[in-house]
């Protein structure tokens, strides 16, 4: 559509003028890049999806850091982590996971303010598809990554049931906009062992082996810059002493332009560490190009 | 008194989407909401009008359209439109690769266009809803117009 009407004479010889892209244009439109989720990649705020993080097109790299703070009934969460996209290809991501105890560390006889990090470094590849361009067909863009996960403390995690400190994730997503519905779905497939997202560690008495897990997305598009969605996420229930819940979310995003977006949900864990019902809020700020 | 009435109705569901000035309402009484909720023929006329002088402005993308007959240009693109939209009107200009096979273009080539055209879009008070009616038609055109 771009020069539907360029009249005659300016033809082949404009390859030749077709100038050198940009490294870091920008060029995707805008709320394309997703925003940072819990875990640091490229999604919702619970979900990851297949879209690549970051406004590079296919030309060019993109890139943000996030900080989010989560705060439940009983526990408390602060993240933050960067991510590159490359070439609308490759999503590089490194989060870091503050989860705090706080009081009900002492509850848990872990003291109180005890609190576990978890380190997630993720990779992304974009397989086929375009989650915006492909309006004319049903296929969606589709991804598949791994995240690699380290908790500290392994010798209480182990000694609570889990069988390791670490993990990997491995999983596959599909991300589809609707536009002429204004809704964005996206359905991921994860591979993994992690308890309660690697935060009580990996694998445990009940079950030890890789088990799939689905992340599903739903959101609609209010305007090119605010979109409101709900998320629910399947959780392994690897670990004796304490069950894990599905976790589900209700999120607003506004992109106040490419370069900053914030994300606010409701977010209900159910039950962590035998503590029932882990709702409250979830806060994230991106920064990035 | 009737015809009120009908468009009263037409322009309802838009208006509860978002609380903006609707373009100049048509005289005929059309099945097509989102055709409406652009004004029309006339209406898709202004709105390419702003967002080809946009496009010849933006920093990004203007050295694309130097040698361009920017009337012909809209003319045509106000065709184009209209067609996706489900007007009463004929595109008479080449095929979108014909139209730019040769040219070498890039997703950021593309999607600054499509940015350019929200902004005329928002400024004509179109409904982002029915924004991207259009905005559906247009994104598989990038297979077409996307070389580089």
């Amino acid at each position: 559509m771009l020069a539907a009407g360029i009249a005659g004479p300016v033809r082949a010889d404009d390859a030749a003028a077709s100038p050198a892209p940009l490294l870091f244009d920008s060029g995707k439109l805008l709320a394309t890049s997703g925003v940072s989720n819990i875990e640091g990649a490229g999604g919702g705020g619970i979900a990851t999806w297949a879209l690549i993080t970051g406004y590079g097109t296919r030309d060019a790299i993109g890139g943000n850091v996030h900080a989010t703070y989560t705060g439940l009934s009983n526990f408390n969460a602060y993240s933050g982590g960067a991510a590159l996209g490359l070439y609308d290809r490759v999503e590089l991501s490194y989060n870091h996971i503050d989860f705090d105890t706080g009081n009900t560390g002492a509850k848990l006889g872990l003291g109180r303010g005890f609190a576990f990090h978890e380190d997630v470094a993720g990779l992304k590849v974009k397989l086929f598809g375009d989650a915006v361009y492909d309006q004319d067909s049903f296929i969606p863009q589709v991804a598949i990554g791994a995240q690699f996960k380290t908790t500290d403390h392994g010798a209480l995690l182990r000694a609570v049931g889990a069988r390791s400190n670490s993990g990997v994730d491995f999983y596959v997503a599909a991300t589809k906009v609707f536009l002429d519905n204004n809704l964005l779905a996206n359905v991921t497939v994860r591979m993994t062992k992690a308890n309660q997202i690697g935060l009580l560690g990996f694998g445990g008495p009940l079950d030890d082996s890789y088990r799939p897990q689905v992340e599903a997305s739903l959101a609609y598009l209010i305007s090119k810059r605010f979109v409101v969605g709900a998320e629910y996420r399947t959780m392994p229930s690897n670990l004796g002493f304490t069950g894990a819940s599905d976790w589900k979310d209700i999120f607003a995003a506004y992109f106040l332009t490419k370069n900053v977006s914030l994300t606010a949900a409701y977010v209900d864990l159910g039950t962590i560490a035998t503590f029932k019902e882990q709702r409250g809020v979830y806060l994230s700020a991106q920064v990035g190009f | 008194m009737r015809s009120f009435t009908f468009s009263l109705i037409a322009v309802l569901p838009l208006v509860a989407g978002a609380a903006q000035a609707q373009p100049a309402a048509p005289m005929a009484i059309s099945s097509n909401p989102a055709f409406e909720a652009f004004g029309g023929e006339p209406g898709i006329a202004s709105i390419v009008d702003n967002g080809v002088n946009r496009l010849v402005a933006d920093d990004r993308i203007k050295a694309r359209f130097a040698t361009a007959n920017i009337p012909r240009l809209k003319t045509l693109l106000t065709e184009q439109f209209c067609t996706l939209l489900g007007g009463n009107c004929v595109y008479e200009g080449r095929s979108m690769k014909e139209a730019h096979g040769a040219m070498g273009l890039r997703n950021a080539d593309f999607n600054a266009l499509a940015e350019d055209f929200q902004f005329a879009m928002d400024d004509a008070g179109v409904p982002f809803r029915y924004q991207n009616v259009l905005l559906k038609q247009l994104a598989p055109m990038q297979h077409d117009v996307v070389t580089k």
